[in-house]
């Protein structure tokens, strides 16, 4: 039992820098190149663990904290997200708050380690992160709200566990859900339409321009947290949509993997398809997100 | 679930929409959309009892509500060159929450009819009525008058919805009627809004304020 | 129970002495801070020792010779008096010592042996408060703890602003305070002893309730009742800001808790409903207030309005529970409450202590003067950074675990049959998660302005050194926050007792224990893993030399301090998106058009929008009413005592006719 609710975290530990390299080759295909490589990501990781540093002569401590206090807090929080189609490795009741709040305190850190350059362009990108976040993290709630309603759980995994029984009047209800939590998705990974992880300098930024100081380790800490907060979130769609069908474990965890890089393609396609919204058009996505959640509430 | 049960959920994200859009044409397009949701709801709902009367109301009003009102809409927003609402006198992201009052009012004033609790006709009238408020809130919150003209489009979209709920053909028949009294009025408002915009170069409703004595 | 006495005892001597001999002011600091000190641990001793008991812990009832003919004197202390009365001597005892340095710096200016006399009052004032057992005893504590704090308010009182906002403070305290004269009048019900257990509160229960919310509530500084505290918060000295922010404000929710305990069964569900709604708004404005905010107290202070939301929309939920018979909910929602204003005691007072410290090191509050502080500060950052951490609600400290607790309570309520019930649970999480949002803005603001990038002034470049003195109670609050966030499954237990004597006579829900297990070990292993990144990145990562360069600026040439990211540009995008509630007003806001612009000057500030549209309008409209009145007022003695003259002239008629 144990080793089918770890082999989701190892998985998400080994495969998570993978599921970038997907959305990469998603997006050159559909625009007609060849791609960098699937396993692009990795080498970065490699190379940049092995970097030398370069810390502004501005910064404090924080700044080489923050990227470590986010590197642990988003793998803890993966350690309550049910995976592979079992439960998650610590499941209790009122789990989601903790993941959401871990979440949050890696967003803190990561924005005092962008304020602590004193660069004009990262106060920006932190000033629009707190911004987005802020309307992020109540669609995120309402969403997993709604199905708590349907279910009647309050963990993660036991409301992963039970989406399989629902009945087909719950399915607007899920596809509301679905639909929310993909864009909270979006914005919390800072992909289009929100946030362009492409550009480093455009006064658009959030993400990537908050990280702009970063080099070396750090920086590897940071797009390794990153590419596990996709993972996470990839993993949450599917584990609350995605009834897994009864079957042996291993085709189970085949087939739950199957639908993460599932969604990693629908988030390159989303991103080839899409232009970034205009920064003030931004916070009525995620409000609609966030009232598709409640409307979701309602009608469960 | 019923594919009646989607088409509902169409209308309610359409109006959910219809709070967060600038854009006038999007506005006409949900309006239309909504339009060929209610075809389709009414198809459902006759299906066992279709006969070639019934079918041409159903019909026209799918195509009147769902083409041709749309249709002339969308013209004059060409012709006006009026694309999104430059000042909504209510900001969107607090249209949209309006809007979530909105519904829990709807499902509110339903749940305190006499109605089936939890039956399709309970669901489908809460539904229209949202649908109508949403129409009356695009009249009242957004300043140009081709919102106001949607608004009433959307309105009646919703009237149409909640009185489709009571199954049967009088009610059909009077909404004709009604369908036929928006017709002419949307008509009559692009044309005065042709006009209006030939006068004063604009299509603030606030503006026509100058015209009391 | 003897330490008690010695412990108020020893505040009121040692206050007074400390002001007789105000001429020497270190003696007097000295004394007065160490005095105090020493007085709050001697009273907190037999505190603790209560609470130690447990649940099974009988109420101590003592009678005072009394000899007024109203009241009975008469005091009790139960475990609810026991867990507020341990908040008040430790936070002030605190406060005391770090006021030994904190007005150092008026040495030679001026004398303070005053503040000493008026902080002693204060603090022996709450714990009367919290120990009164009849309404005579209560009042006149309540009446104390106003007085002495409006003298505390007005310390700076050479300065407008300072005596416009003790003006506002004794106003709003006494306009409370008449509501609570009403309230326990009406509950003593003919009653001269106005003692509590005989207080029978008949068919009035909504009228209590209501005069409840708004006498406490406006000490609390319950939303929209709290106008006087930014203004009261920010002017008085850092010490008691951090007292009245830290306690002073809890003795309403105090106040709110044994109330309710009294009016009893059955609890109407508009009562829930009430709190948690105007704790909702009061949560989601405040913060949204204090991230506005230029000034560090004054963000401190809307902080706390948001905090005491917090805590009421959790008594609004327990009350829900009650009404509702549902002992889960009821356990959850009071024991939030109760956590909370421990919580919000601990985090508060270190932010306030921290305000002050950065006011004397660098001398001056403006957000937008700071900057860099970190590397000339580092104690005080890290002290600070706690503080933040933990304000916003986040694990592994202590705010998350009373945070926790309310959503516990709502989500609980979620699949209620009743529609309006689940309706009040959604908007709860709803608010929470909201503020838990802001509150992430509003103190990553804080921090990095403060303390984070180039100074922004010469003030800020030239920091002067924070002594020992004030880092030491902060310390101490640091590690209680950390303790009570990584011990909450043991520390829980002991909000049973306090929660027994507030009415809630069930047992803790079986549903908190896993998340406080689990908290408090993932808060643990975060701290673990972070050390152990920390140590694998600084071993492992990186065979070449860190160097050292300025900020990366995209090729500028010549970057200077102004040019960062300010508090106010930092917080611009949310203040726009809520611009329709906060109303800031900005001066000179046009955009540049010449190409070759003289200088220019902006400036925005946020005023209190209930303050401005509507306690002014108010009162004035009271003023006018109330000018006509004024022709009776003519000036001339002769009138007056014409005035004296009818007024005999007529009581002596009516004594004949009757």
């Amino acid at each position: 039992m144990m080793y089918e609710r770890a082999l989701g975290f190892v998985c998400a530990v080994l495969l998570s820098p993978f599921l970038l390299g997907v959305v990469n080759r998603t997006k050159a295909k559909v625009a007609g190149r060849k791609g960098q490589p699937l396993l692009q990501l990795y080498f970065d990781l490699f190379k940049l663990m092995r970097k030398g540093v370069v810390y502004s002569k501005s910064t404090t401590f924080l700044f080489r904290l923050g990227p470590w206090v986010g590197l642990a807090c988003v793998l803890l929080a993966l350690l309550l997200v049910p995976m592979t189609g079992a439960s998650s490795l610590v499941s209790f009741g009122g789990d989601l708050i903790l993941m959401a709040y871990l979440l949050g305190l890696a967003r803190f850190f990561t924005v005092l380690a962008a304020l602590d350059t004193g660069s004009a362009f990262e106060g920006m990108g932190a000033s629009r992160e707190v911004q987005f976040s802020m309307l992020a993290e109540p669609a995120l709630f309402m969403a997993l709200l709604a199905v708590a309603r349907l279910t009647g759980a309050w963990s993660l995994s036991e409301m992963s566990a039970s989406v399989g029984q629902l009945s087909g009047a719950a399915g607007v209800t899920m596809g509301l859900v679905g639909m929310t939590l993909f864009l909270v998705l979006l914005s919390e990974n800072s992909r289009i339409p929100v946030d362009d992880p492409t550009t480093h300098l455009e006064l658009t930024m959030i993400h990537e321009v908050m990280v702009l100081d970063h080099s070396g380790p750090e920086l590897s800490g940071i797009l390794y947290g990153a590419a596990l907060k996709l993972w996470l979130f990839a993993a949450l769609l599917v584990s609350l949509l995605v009834p897994m069908p009864e079957g042996h474990w291993a085709l189970q965890a085949g087939l739950w993997v199957a639908c993460v890089f599932c969604v990693a393609i629908g988030v390159g396609l989303v991103e080839s398809g899409m232009a970034r919204l205009r920064l003030v058009h931004v916070p009525r996505l995620l409000v609609g997100a966030g009232v598709l959640s409640l409307v979701a509430v309602f009608l469960g | 679930m019923g594919i009646t049960e989607l088409l509902l959920a169409a209308m309610v994200l359409g109006n959910i929409y219809l709070f967060l859009s600038s854009r006038i044409l999007v506005y006409v397009k949900i309006a239309a959309f909504q339009g060929l949701v209610l075809g389709a709801l009414s198809l459902l709902g006759h299906l066992d009892d279709m006969e070639l009367r019934m079918g041409v109301i159903v019909g026209a009003t799918t195509i009147v509500k769902g083409g041709l009102l749309p249709w002339f809409l969308a013209r004059t927003v060409r012709d006006t060159g009026i694309r999104r609402e430059a000042e909504p006198v209510v900001g969107y992201v607090f249209s949209s929450l309006i809007g979530v009052g909105l519904l829990g009012i709807s499902m509110w004033v339903v749940g305190n009819l006499p109605l089936v609790e939890g039956s399709a006709m309970q669901r489908t009238v809460a539904v229209g009525l949202f649908t109508a408020f949403s129409g009356l809130f695009l009249c009242v919150a957004r300043a140009s008058i081709m919102s106001q003209a949607v608004g009433y489009l959307v309105l009646e979209n919703g009237v149409f919805l909640a009185g489709m709920a009571f199954q049967g053909e009088a009610p059909l028949l009077v909404e004709l009627g009604v369908l036929l009294d928006v017709a002419v009025a949307v008509f009559l408002m692009a044309v005065m809004i042709h006009s209006v915009r030939r006068e004063f170069s604009s299509l603030d409703a606030d503006r026509l304020r100058e015209l009391r004595d | 129970m003897l330490g008690l006495w010695i412990g108020v005892a020893g505040m009121a001597l040692v206050g007074l002495l400390a002001a007789c001999l105000g001429r020497w002011a270190s003696v007097s600091r000295w004394l007065g801070g160490m005095g105090l000190g020493v007085a709050s641990v001697i009273a907190a001793v037999p505190l603790v020792g209560y609470l130690a008991e447990g649940v099974g812990a009988k109420p101590v009832l003592i009678s005072l010779p009394w000899g007024l003919p109203l009241g009975c004197g008469s005091l009790a202390l139960d475990s609810l008096s026991a867990f507020f009365g341990l908040l008040i001597v430790g936070v002030t005892g605190l406060a005391a010592v770090y006021g030994i340095a904190y007005l150092r710096h008026d040495d030679g200016h001026r004398r303070t042996g005053g503040t000493w006399l008026l902080l002693g009052l204060l603090e022996a004032s709450m714990l009367g408060v919290v120990l009164a057992h009849d309404g005579v005893v209560f009042l006149l504590s309540w009446e104390l703890m106003t007085l002495s704090s409006f003298g505390l308010v007005v310390f700076d009182h050479h300065l407008p602003s300072v005596r416009h906002a003790g003006l506002v403070y004794l106003i709003a305290g006494h306009l409370g305070a008449a509501c609570l004269f009403v309230l326990f009048l009406w509950m003593a019900n003919g009653d001269p002893t106005l003692a509590f257990e005989r207080m029978q509160v008949g068919p009035w229960a909504n009228l209590c309730f209501v005069l409840a919310v708004v006498g406490f509530g406006t000490k609390a500084g319950l939303l929209p009742l709290h106008v006087w505290l930014p203004e009261a918060h920010s002017s008085a000295p850092s010490h008691v800001s951090a007292v009245m922010s830290g306690v002073m404000l809890k003795t309403g929710i105090y106040g709110v808790i044994r109330v309710v305990s009294m009016l009893g069964e059955p609890v109407p569900a508009w009562w829930g409903v009430t709190l948690a709604v105007l704790g909702a708004a009061g949560g989601v404005i405040g913060i949204l207030f204090a991230l506005a905010q230029q000034d560090v107290k004054r963000v401190l202070a809307y902080s706390s309005v948001e905090n005491i939301g917090i805590i009421f929309m959790a008594l609004g939920v327990g009350l829900l529970g009650k009404h509702l018979g549902q002992p889960a909910l009821e356990w959850l929602g009071f024991g939030a409450a109760l956590l909370h204003s421990l919580n919000h005691s601990l985090f508060k007072t270190m932010l306030f202590f921290g305000a002050g410290a950065l006011m004397h090191s660098v001398g001056t509050r403006q957000l937008d003067m700071l900057g860099g502080l970190a590397k000339r500060l580092p104690t005080l950052a890290v002290f600070c950074l706690v503080g933040a951490v933990a304000i916003s609600g986040l694990p592994p400290l202590n705010g998350f675990v009373s945070e926790v607790m309310v959503y516990a309570g709502a989500w609980q309520s979620i699949g209620h049959a009743s529609r309006w019930v689940a309706s009040i649970s959604v908007g709860v999480v709803l608010a929470l998660a909201l503020i838990g949002g802001l509150a992430v803005a509003c103190f990553t603001r804080l921090c990095g302005a403060a303390f984070l990038g180039e100074p922004r002034s010469e003030m800020a470049a030239h920091a002067h050194p924070v002594s020992a003195l004030m880092l030491v109670p902060m310390g101490v609050l640091a590690l209680g926050c950390l303790v009570v966030g990584l011990g909450s499954w043991w520390f829980i237990g002991l909000l049973a007792a306090p929660l027994a004597a507030a009415g809630v006579k069930v047992a803790m829900p079986p549903i908190l224990d896993p998340i406080l297990h689990w908290t408090s070990l993932l808060g643990a292993g975060l701290l673990g893993l972070v050390l152990l990144l920390w140590l694998l990145r600084n071993v492992m990562g990186g065979t070449h030399e860190a160097r050292r360069f300025g900020t990366w600026d995209c090729g500028y040439a010549q970057p200077t301090a102004r040019m960062q990211y300010t508090a106010s540009s930092f917080a611009q995008p949310l203040t726009d998106m809520f611009s329709w509630l906060l109303r800031t007003k900005k001066q000179n806001a046009e955009p540049l058009t010449e190409p070759f612009p003289d200088s220019k000057h902006f400036l925005s500030h946020t005023d209190d929008l209930f303050l401005n549209k509507v306690f002014h309008p108010a009162f004035h409209g009271v003023d006018r009413l109330l000018s006509v009145g004024r022709v009776l007022q003519g000036g001339r003695v002769q009138v007056y005592i014409l005035y004296m003259l009818v007024t005999l002239i007529i009581l002596l008629a009516y004594q004949m006719e009757g």
